[in-house]
């Protein structure tokens, strides 16, 4: 399997993944629909704020993660995680999906982001967290902080809570959980950046 | 960086200005005159008034030395030491830094290195929080409880 982040001129990759499974959150898109999710990653490339880390198998692709940067307030949001297995057990596809969202912690930490958002209900952010913390090197290196809870049917009225949600959940509140790499895993990326920085340790 | 809220927070020590980043319910705390020392009466005053505004976390940006003092002090009071911190950035001499927001409410330091400490409330206050507004299917989940 090879896993990397495509480029802007990959992007029929996305569309060749949208015409195996056309539904993103439980809902099938049309390909007119498709064609204006893949161009608002498009715009989103050109203007280095849609990052997305693809595995590969045979040249063909299996699995993404679409992210959203956000320079600002120096915040990444995982807006989507697609694979074509969608039917395979969540602890067979943890195992494929772990170099992807490896790669892209790899990729955001070394570009300073180091605090990175996920929606989804609190049931599934725990059998996720549960199971990738097994399969994945980084992803226990961060902390995670429930930012909101938004109920069923509406929405957390906070842009950067909201955006990539295409409608609101109907069938169960979302929690949109913040993961925040720990203290000890920085200090090594920041003093790169400066070499007079002690970089202290959390001792609280 | 729309819609800005700007408060003052002062008491005979210290005054603090802090700006809200609303689209990230973030805020940012500026120490106006960090030479006293008791900083804690005013941090706790700030933090009771964005907690109620549903903001959780906020940064100081400030040299390491000191801002090292600020999270020790923190750890002192039972309020404030409900925050844990991390360091988001590094800010060189006489440069600003790539992300925006940390350029707020200070300017070019042109004789130290700035250091971005950002304060989070912990999950488990967030927790009884969120569960005080009854919310479906939350019950609140703890890193070490899934383990």
């Amino acid at each position: 399997m090879e896993t990397r982040a495509i480029t802007i001129n990959e992007l029929h990759y996305v569309k060749f993944m949208f015409n195996i499974d056309s539904r993103i959150e439980k809902k099938s898109f049309t390909s007119e629909q498709i064609d204006r999710f893949i161009l608002h990653l498009k715009y989103g490339m050109e203007k280095n704020t849609t990052l997305i880390v693809m595995s590969f198998i045979d040249d063909e692709p299996i699995q993404m993660y679409v992210t959203y940067l956000f320079e600002k307030v120096a915040t990444a949001y995982i807006g989507l995680v697609k694979t074509i297995k969608t039917s395979v057990h969540f602890k067979t596809s943890a195992k494929m999906l772990a170099p992807a969202f490896d790669l892209l912690t790899e990729i955001l930490q070394e570009s300073g982001y180091y605090k990175v958002l996920m929606t989804a209900s609190e049931r599934n952010h725990n059998i996720r967290n549960l199971i990738m913390c097994q399969c994945s090197k980084h992803l226990g290196n961060y902390d995670w902080y429930d930012e909101v809870v938004v109920p069923k049917g509406d929405r957390a009225g906070v842009y950067i809570y909201d955006i990539n949600r295409l409608s609101v959940n109907t069938e169960s509140s979302v929690v949109v959980r913040m993961f925040v790499l720990k203290q000890e895993y920085r200090i090594p990326l920041l003093k790169k950046l400066n070499l007079t920085y002690l970089g202290t340790s959390y001792a609280g | 960086m729309q819609d800005r809220e700007h408060h003052v927070f002062r008491n005979d020590i210290l005054e603090c200005r802090t700006i809200s980043v609303p689209e990230f319910m973030i805020h940012c705390v500026s120490i106006i005159n960090p030479n006293n020392q008791n900083i804690l009466p005013t941090f706790v005053e700030l933090c009771k008034t964005m907690e109620n505004k549903k903001y959780y976390k906020f940064w100081i940006s400030n040299t390491e030395e000191f801002l090292n003092k600020v999270s020790a002090e923190f750890q002192s009071d039972n309020f404030m030491k409900r925050y844990k911190w991390y360091d988001e950035d590094i800010i060189p001499v006489g440069k600003q830094s790539k992300f925006a927001a940390y350029n707020l409410n200070r300017n070019i330091n042109y004789t130290n290195e700035i250091v971005v400490r950002i304060f989070v409330l912990s999950q488990q206050e967030r927790i009884e929080l969120f569960r005080e507004l009854n919310y479906d299917n939350y019950s609140g989940t703890l890193i070490e409880n899934l383990k």
